[in-house]
């Protein structure tokens, strides 16, 4: 007679069973084939350095051969395109701009033609808080003095719909700051040099950045925009340190850290074999957790902030679900117009 | 320190024994690269930055800079003898280089060209090395609104650059502007005309553009004709003689040479207008001063000269703000800079208070690069110009499959072949109808650093963001270049009876 016990240890044995052996199907399907491993970074940028490291590993534990794709432009959205639209076989990877790529659905950008929810996360390389930065020029030293300020504080970006633009509309407006936002900016270098000369007197920078370019003080950090302080800025409180933030206004700065949450990560596109993604997941969760590589790219300036595909998917979710039509469109405005007049 | 014991210091560092074959390596590589169209020196540093990774930091760079000093130096090679530019910023030189060679004068074009690039980034190299102390200020007094100006002054000389009329060069001009406008738009972040693909969504591209503006036609005239690039004068001819020819013509013009050279360095200098600019300004510049001016596009040794000297010393004017700032002078030091991270060097301010002496060096690099790479080329010019000579239906089918294969290699993007033969078609249409293809080169280029900066001199200080005093030196000087034929005419007038 077959008992309901007796048929759960037949599924679990065939699952034990199939499991080990999709795995080793998907590692047998690696060996001498090519993976096309695309970047939105340019070459010797930090998205490439990190591709470019890795890459030794992952031919190591596959057993096939890495082919580097710089896929810059289109403000990083081609890289998502071209491998959403690639061939659904688990051999091209993203490394990807979290923050570029899920605004480019939050507010609809022309020429993102893809949808997050259905590709596959593989893992995460690294993250950072971000920290709003005052320049010597700055009509205010503290964040607790800029808020509800009359004087017009001047940030500058590279563009409305990146990292740097995101933090800066969603910080000033849950804060109340009088912002009047620059973009143009060819990257974080030029908009810290515009910050150095008077052009602007705000800027939002990345931790390791911030770290970097606050040197020799001519950059002072005013508040780091997450719940917790950054490790490389022990000393500097948080926005929610400084100031009593109200739980609608709050939500601005979560709905900013989820996306902070994504940093650079790894995807493959939609439809790729179950078993294959299960087989990358793991050769990069090994790649990422290696303690001599997180060393060595911690003396790159370049840190492995490890999160597993199960934590992405959340703070993807976190991103796209709450998001009504009347909360987009709210969002639009913030992001794409408010500052901007 | 002075000005002679940081040069000495900064010889010294390089003349190592292993620095000294990574430069004999690189350089040839970078020779290569400037030859053959469409392998420019992005193409060049893209493929030796994995090579650096672990290499000890001057060797490591060394291998870079030596590589991508001297592209240009071949680059000028293919544009005067097969009026093909190797790379973008050698446009300029095929105007009167290539008109040389179908001359028969291939080897003093050559000649010329080769000692101009070498000289030339040498003097960018004293540029850099002599304001390397003061780098800070001089780098931050370059703000947005100068950039502007410093582009919009480059957009006057769309009319001066290339042959032909002046109002075809301003129309070829305006079509520039209007391709460069495709594409992705970061102070918007809006892509425009993109007709939702994806190739357009980052715009067109300058290598296919460049391409099949001038190779293209070359390549059907080729064809068509059956008969070689130099329609006078035999293989023979071409001697080492007439190549040394070409670079005693440098000194005689030394005016012309130093004039070039400081606007390369100091186009270099500002970060944003963009580095392949600067051959096309000393063009104009050179055209708009010259006594000959009216002999330029038909083969004017002076047209040669100058963009080429300004071409390489912009090289060193670009290490400034990259040095200083870590902000890239031209494209290639973007590359660069990729350079200097990976090998965990921080470029910036604090940078050239610890490293000075690598600052040195890293100078000193592309000056002996730039020497001996133009050494090596005047060697082998008299064997190369004889390319000229070669029949039109052997030599193009070959040239046809280096461009195609080279225009494929700089982004492994298949569309940009089809759009070489695209642009093919235009260039075609414009020299059939007596266009000049240089100008739309220079408003291609110029047009994003003209939108972006000035638009975010507008948001930073408002409509009087000219009211800085770089900024009207820079309008004066722009108002003067305009206004200089017009002087000029006037002053002959007076002193003629």
């Amino acid at each position: 007679m077959i008992t309901r016990t007796s048929v759960f240890a037949i599924v679990a044995a065939l699952t034990f069973v199939a499991a080990p052996a999709g795995a080793q199907d998907a590692a047998a399907f690696y060996k001498g084939k090519n993976i096309t491993f695309i970047t939105p970074g340019s070459p010797g940028g930090g998205y490439d350095t990190y591709m470019r490291e890795i890459i030794p590993h992952l031919e190591k534990k596959t057993g096939a051969t890495v082919v580097p794709v710089n896929e810059p432009g289109g403000g990083h959205l081609l890289a998502v395109n071209k491998t959403y639209s690639a061939k659904p076989d688990g051999l091209t990877i993203l490394l990807n701009d979290g923050e570029a790529s899920l605004l480019g659905i939050v507010l609809d950008v022309a020429g993102a033609r893809y949808d997050l929810a259905k590709m596959n996360w593989i893992s995460r390389i690294n993250a950072e808080k971000r920290l709003i930065l005052f320049t010597k020029s700055s009509p205010y030293k503290t964040i607790k003095e800029a808020a509800g300020g009359k004087a017009v504080i001047k940030f500058g970006t590279t563009g409305k719909t990146d990292a740097t633009g995101l933090a800066t509309t969603m910080a000033s407006h849950a804060l109340g700051l009088n912002t009047s936002i620059v973009t143009g900016y060819k990257g974080s270098r030029e908009f810290v040099r515009a910050a150095v000369q008077g052009e602007v007197n705000a800027i939002s920078l990345s931790e390791s950045s911030a770290l970097r370019f606050s040197k020799g003080g001519r950059l002072i950090p005013a508040a780091t925009l997450a719940h917790e302080r950054s490790e490389l800025f022990p000393k500097v409180p948080t926005v929610f340190e400084q100031l009593k933030i109200s739980k609608d206004k709050a939500w601005y700065l979560d709905f900013h850290e989820s996306f902070a949450e994504i940093g650079r990560s790894l995807l493959t596109g939609p439809g790729v074999p179950a078993d294959r993604v299960a087989y990358l997941r793991k050769v990069f969760d090994e790649i990422l957790n290696d303690k001599a590589f997180a060393a060595h790219m911690e003396e790159k300036k370049r840190p492995i902030r490890y999160a597993n595909a199960a934590t992405l998917e959340k703070a993807a979710k976190a991103v796209l679900d709450g998001l009504t039509p009347e909360r987009k469109k709210e969002l639009k405005g913030i992001i794409l117009n408010k500052y901007y007049k | 320190m002075d000005y002679f014991t940081l040069l000495y210091d900064g010889f010294v560092r390089v003349m190592r024994p292993d620095i000294f074959v990574i430069m004999l390596a690189a350089i040839p590589f970078g020779l290569v690269f400037g030859i053959v169209p469409g392998l420019s020196g992005l193409t060049a540093l893209a493929i030796l930055l994995p090579f650096i990774y672990g290499m000890e930091p001057l060797a490591g760079l060394a291998l870079l800079l030596s590589a991508h000093a001297v592209v240009y130096t071949g680059g000028s090679v293919s544009a005067i003898l097969l009026g093909i530019p190797g790379s973008p910023p050698n446009a300029a030189t095929v105007v009167d280089g290539y008109p040389m060679a179908r001359q028969g004068k291939g080897g003093q074009a050559m000649g010329a060209a080769l000692m101009a690039s070498g000289l030339g980034g040498v003097f960018g190299v004293l540029v850099l090395v002599a304001i390397l102390p003061v780098l800070e200020p001089i780098v931050l007094s370059f703000g947005s609104p100068e950039t502007f100006f410093l582009a919009l002054m480059g957009v006057t000389f769309i009319a001066v650059v290339g042959e032909g009329p002046m109002q075809k060069g301003l129309i070829a001009g305006a079509l520039g502007i209007f391709l460069a406008l495709f594409g992705y738009q970061s102070v918007t972040s809006v892509p425009r005309f993109h007709f939702d693909t994806d190739y357009l969504l980052d715009g067109f591209r300058i290598i296919p553009l460049a391409l099949g503006l001038f190779a293209i036609p070359e390549l059907i005239a080729l064809s068509a004709k059956g008969k070689s690039v130099a329609q006078q004068g035999s293989v023979s001819n071409v001697t080492f003689r007439h190549v040394m020819e070409g670079c005693a013509a440098v000194f005689t013009h030394w005016w012309l040479f130093l004039k070039s050279s400081t606007i390369g360095a100091v186009v270099g200098i500002v970060p944003g207008v963009g580095g392949e600019t600067s051959p096309f300004v000393a063009y104009a510049a050179a055209k708009q001063s010259s006594r000959t001016a009216s002999t330029y596009g038909q083969g004017n040794i002076e047209g040669v000269i100058a963009p080429e000297s300004s071409n390489n010393a912009k090289e060193g004017g670009a290490l400034v703000p990259t040095l200083a700032f870590g902000i890239p002078g031209s494209t290639g030091m973007a590359l660069l800079l990729g350079g200097f991270l990976i090998l965990g060097l921080e470029p910036g301010p604090e940078f050239l208070k610890e490293h000075m002496d690598l600052g040195v060096g890293l100078a000193m690099v592309v000056a002996i690069a730039n020497i001996m790479a133009a050494a090596v080329m005047i060697l082998l010019a008299k064997y190369i110009a004889r390319l000229t000579f070669v029949r039109g239906h052997i030599l193009a089918p070959l040239l046809l499959a280096v461009v195609v294969l080279g225009t494929y290699a700089s982004k492994n993007n298949e569309m940009d072949v089809v759009y070489v033969f695209i642009f093919g078609a235009l260039g075609y249409l414009m020299k059939e109808l007596n266009y000049s293809r240089a100008p739309l080169i220079l408003g291609f280029v110029l047009t994003n650093s003209i939108e972006s900066y000035l638009h975010i001199s507008l948001r930073s200080f408002g409509p009087t963001f000219f009211l800085r005093p770089i900024s009207l030196l820079i309008i004066a000087l722009l108002v003067l270049g305009i206004a200089w034929p017009s002087l000029m005419r006037l002053g002959n007038r007076r002193k003629s009876p």
